[in-house]
């Protein structure tokens, strides 16, 4: 058995994408294979948001590419309304993932910097709708643009590099939407803006979301920002789902997943009293992909690991209502 | 190791592709070479007598592996015009004249361009750099004849400090080789002196601009140290490049000076030998300089890998 | 009472652009005690690390720059420091760790390298292999696993984490008795975060160590140093001791940068109090307040006076800031 478990997937008929057993590896040297993502399972349901966490290089952006068959999973089904995208020919493809919408990290470098403002937001539809109403495509390009905290007048005809980091976003943002997506991909579009801009850009998702009726998936190592703006979400470890949860379980008082919990011990706590500094032994890096542990892929560094978690890997189960927790120990 | 053996025989790959385009080109060259030879005023029946001791004869792949075979054993032929020499020699000395003008030429423009260069990325815009930058463009202006007869006129004329022309190999003592080596290395390295030091201005500038140098600075090193051993060695890849790149341009195309100082190095044989129609000649001349051409490019890759060390551990 | 470490008093870093005169960091005065830490707060482009390098003297190398105001370490001014005392102080009285830690490593340089030439510089008289030894040990020093086979390695082929530790084990190489940490944890995960956090703390402790730990993320900060400054626009607007200032932050930028940030013990989906607009143009600089056009409180006076940390009224804890906010707000359930 590959994955940890589906039991935390609902019912077929009332989510927007299902996702099941992906899987992707990339080849490596010596014939070795970096095993990225192992048989991860979730499902986003219309309007919803779900938000991805976990240490860099657990394999959160290769979920979100994998999910827009860019390039295809090794293995794994992807639903996307009820279309399994594996089975599509390649132009249908194409077709079908126009309703889901990726936006990358660094603003700046996902636009094409010789092009201006106006002509990036509208440059997807043309592609698609060639010759449609010229008028009426930039009714809505200016529509978008003021929907999304720009001055539309302004931005018009300015290049990227004449905007700000967190104006870039923007644009990207006003660009996916252009597409009337049904689902936004936002792999750590926050991580490299300043906080009051951050907030900005929370709450502006957060009406457009509404707005537009979109599902989210919102990849982020901030676990204060995946807590602000999430409904349900799954901690990821070195290509596993570790934990399911509704967001509102999302705090130190709960029992979380072993990682999860010294993910949470991480965040600092906003206090004026000196914390003392614990440094006992030397940390703990992710373990390799390449090879990975065997049974619970966490075991190198769980302070529960037992002879157990070596031998056997744990399934995802539902400990309390809402919260699925894969490990042997916690209950 | 394994990696190496790849290299290599994909270096053998790429030679016998060279051999074979070097063969074919001068055998498809229009014109008969038997004519080339021997005048157009002889009976069809000394022609007909020459091809077929030239083995013209022959389908064109079995030529081309007599020819190979030959080449295994370092046989370039004979040449076709009179005195009918051993075109190894012919190449062998030429080459020896070319190799060794392009080499020293080369560290001639290393002397100069490095520390210039290190100089005027020192302050970027600044005086320094402003007026090497200056200079340089002169100097990248002027073709190589021009400045190969300002420098005789100066030099030689003038100062009566160098041989007008005529070249004396190393056999003949090595004083009287490089008095006689130095104009034609000069002109050489007054071309490649402003490439040089701009593409590594660039470079050093980018370096300097790293963390790493802050991170430098911060640990107390002064300028000068920074300079050579944090900021050189990372900003060498594109000198490196270029210098390949002219290594291999000098060694079969420095006609110009050539001419201008009377040196018998490879450009010279290659233009005379193909006004004459001398194909053995250009076939092993051409031969040899594109074999320099694969051996340099992979020298190159080899000091890429050397420099940094993410590429050799990638690579081997 | 003793003179402190570090006695800064009117700091100014100017660098002269094709925009015109831009003062990154204005008028900035801090006094830094042995073995404490100073947090210095502010988003990007407010001038944190350019006030860091400026302490340590690596702005006035620079051809556009200048620098005014003292910056008195140990009571010798480094703020433009000729030759000799850089190469005195630098590295080894002083040292930094920056934000990067891969592009702060030389990638062609081994690990152990970066350390033994630190060591050597500072003091010629160790042999090559007193001074590798050194290196392992201060590389065991920052809890770097089999230390002796990781220093014959390049940085690219350590872990973000393991560079960082390398960074500091490089900045501890000499002992220095001031750290200057340019957004230390920056660019790693928390998990490793919390790990630099808990090390650099406990070399301060153990070493007696005093350090700038500057960061964009109150979070950070907080719970690891003993005062904090934040920094607007190239200006300290707030600085107090951290207790206090974490019970009750009195200029409303420091209150906005907290309540602007989602903290894991807000609830769930809340809305967020964001700041308006963005930092102003350090070429454009204008009358009165620099927080004005985005501040909530803003006033007449605002506009046309600048406030300066004694504005507030209470020396204790400085606030550049005519209309301080003294009454302890109910919505700060985030401070503990
Ligand atoms: N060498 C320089 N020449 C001109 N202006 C500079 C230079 N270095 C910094 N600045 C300017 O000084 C201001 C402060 O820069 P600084 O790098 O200190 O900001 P910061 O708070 O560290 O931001 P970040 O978090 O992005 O690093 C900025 O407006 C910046 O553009
Ligand atoms: N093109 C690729 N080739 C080889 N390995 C890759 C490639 N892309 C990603 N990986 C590996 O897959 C794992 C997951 O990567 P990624 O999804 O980018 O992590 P995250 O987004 O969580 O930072 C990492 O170990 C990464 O090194
Ligand atoms: S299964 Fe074992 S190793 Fe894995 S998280 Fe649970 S206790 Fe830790
Ligand atoms: S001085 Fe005025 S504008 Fe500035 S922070 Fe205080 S209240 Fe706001
Ligand atoms: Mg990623
Ligand atoms: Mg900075």
């Amino acid at each position: 058995m590959a994955g940890t478990g589906k039991t935390h997937l609902r019912e077929a008929g009332s989510t927007l994408l299902r996702v099941e057993d992906l899987q992707v590896e990339f080849p490596a040297k010596g014939g070795r294979r970096v095993h990225a993502v192992s048989g991860v399972s979730f499902d986003v349901a219309p309007g919803e948001t779900v938000g991805f966490v976990g240490e860099s290089g657990c394999g959160k952006s290769t979920v979100a590419r994998a999910v827009m068959h860019l390039p295809a999973p090794n293995s794994g089904v992807v639903n996307l309304d009820d279309t399994e995208l594996g089975t599509l020919s390649a132009k249908r493809l194409r077709e079908t993932r126009v309703a889901m919408q990726l936006i990358f990290q660094d603003p700046m470098a996902s636009l094409n910097p010789r092009r201006k403002v106006k002509d990036l937001v509208q440059e997807g539809v043309e592609i698609w709708h060639r010759g449609g109403d010229r008028h009426a495509l930039e009714e809505r390009t200016r529509e978008l643009l003021d929907d999304v905290g720009l001055d539309s007048a302004t931005v018009w005809n300015r290049y990227p590099h004449e905007l700000s980091g967190g104006q870039c976003q923007r644009v990207s943002i006003a660009r996916a939407l252009m597409m009337r997506p049904s689902l936004l991909i936002c792999d750590e579009i926050l991580a490299s803006l300043d906080v009051s801009v951050q907030s900005q850009m929370l709450n502006l998702l957060k009406r457009t979301r509404a707005e537009h009726g979109l599902a989210m998936m919102f990849i982020s190592h901030d676990l204060g920002v995946v807590k602000n703006i999430s409904d349900r979400i799954l901690v990821m470890y070195l290509g596993k789902v570790a934990e399911v949860l509704e967001v509102d379980a999302l705090d130190r008082e709960t029992v979380h997943h072993p990682y999860t919990q010294l993910l949470l011990a991480s965040v600092p706590r906003v206090t004026g009293e000196r914390i003392k500094p614990s440094v006992d032994g030397a940390a703990q890096d992710l373990p390799s992909p390449l090879n990975p542990p065997s049974g619970c892929r966490f075991r190198t560094r769980c302070p529960l690991a037992t002879d157990r978690c070596a031998q056997e890997e744990p399934q995802l189960e539902e400990k309390r209502p809402g919260q699925f927790i894969a490990c042997h120990h916690i209950s | 190791m394994k990696a190496a053996a790849g290299k290599v025989a994909q270096l053998l790959v790429v030679m016998f592709l060279v051999s074979l385009g070097t063969f074919s080109l001068t055998s498809l060259m229009p014109g008969d070479p038997a004519v080339a030879i021997l005048g157009d005023n002889q009976s069809p029946e000394a022609y007909a007598e020459l091809r077929d001791k030239l083995g013209l004869n022959e389908p064109l792949v079995e030529r081309y592996f007599t020819w190979l075979g030959h080449v295994f054993q370092g046989d370039l032929g004979t040449s076709m015009v009179p005195p009918n020499e051993d075109v190894t020699s012919l190449i062998g000395s030429a080459f020896a004249v070319s190799i060794e003008l392009a080499v020293l030429a080369l560290v001639v423009a290393l002397v100069v361009s490095i520390p210039l260069a290190m100089i005027s990325a020192r302050r970027p815009d600044g005086l320094l750099d402003r007026a090497a930058s200056a200079t340089t463009f002169g100097i990248m202006s002027v073709p190589s004849f021009v400045s190969g007869l300002v420098l005789i006129a100066l030099l030689v004329n003038q100062l009566h400090l160098f041989p007008r022309v005529g070249w004396v190999g190393v056999t003949d003592g090595l004083g009287q080789n490089l008095y006689h080596a130095a104009l034609p290395v000069i002109t050489i390295a007054l071309l490649e002196i402003p490439t040089f030091t701009r593409v590594l201005r660039g470079d050093l500038v980018r370096t300097l601009q790293e963390d790493f140098v802050l991170s430098a600075r911060a640990k107390g090193m002064p300028a000068w140290r920074i300079m050579i051993f944090d900021a050189f060695r990372p900003s060498s890849y594109s000198l490196i490049t270029v210098l390949g790149l002219s290594l291999a341009q000098l060694i079969g195309s420095t006609v110009i000076v050539e001419t201008l100082f009377s040196l018998p190095g490879m450009g010279r044989l290659v233009v005379s030998s193909a006004s004459q129609g001398n194909i053995t000649v250009i076939q092993g001349a051409v031969l040899v300089i594109a074999a320099c051409y694969v051996l340099i490019n992979a020298g190159v890759d080899l000091m890429y890998s050397v420099i940094d060390p993410r590429i050799r551990r990638v690579g081997a | 009472m003793s003179r402190p470490l570090l006695h800064v008093r009117d700091l100014t870093t100017t660098f002269t652009t094709s925009r015109g005169e831009v003062v990154s960091v204005d008028r900035v005065s801090f006094d830094l005690e042995r073995g404490q830490t100073l947090g210095i707060v502010g988003e990007s482009g407010s001038g944190k690390s350019v006030l860091g390098r400026t302490v340590m003297g690596l702005t006035s190398a620079a051809p556009n720059a200048t620098v005014t105001g003292s910056v008195l370490f140990d009571g010798v001014d480094i703020a433009n420091p000729d030759k000799k005392t850089r190469a005195q102080y630098l590295g080894a009285r002083i040292a930094m760790i920056f934000q990067d830690p891969l592009s702060s490593l030389n990638p062609v340089k081994l690990i152990g390298v970066h350390i033994t030439e630190t060591l050597r510089r500072h003091d010629k008289s160790l042999s090559r292999q007193e001074a590798r030894r050194r290196a392992i040990e201060l590389l065991d020093t920052v809890r770097i696993p089999d230390p002796a086979r990781r220093f014959g390695q390049y940085p690219h082929e350590l872990s973000g984490g393991m560079r960082q530790r390398v960074g500091i084990a490089i900045a501890l190489a000499c002992r220095p008795q001031l750290l200057i940490a340019d957004e230390p944890t920056t660019a790693l995960d928390v998990t490793v975060q919390k790990h630099v956090l808990d090390l650099l703390g406990m070399l301060c402790e153990e070493q007696g160590m005093a350090m700038l730990l500057v960061s964009h993320d109150l979070g950070v900060v907080a719970g690891r140093s003993d005062k904090v400054a934040v920094m607007y626009a190239g200006r300290i607007q707030e600085e107090a001791v951290s207790s206090d200032f974490f019970r009750h932050q009195r200029h409303p930028y420091s209150q906005a940068l907290l309540d602007a940030k989602p903290h894991l013990e807000n609830p769930a989906r809340a809305e967020l109090v964001s700041i308006p607009g963005r930092p102003p143009d350090p070429a454009h600089r204008f009358p009165g307040c620099r927080f004005a056009p985005r501040c909530r409180f803003v006033q007449g006076r605002c506009r046309e006076e600048e406030p300066s940390l004694e504005s507030g009224g209470i020396p204790s804890h400085g606030a550049a800031c005519f209309y301080p906010l003294d009454a302890v707000r109910s919505t700060q359930e985030v401070s503990i």
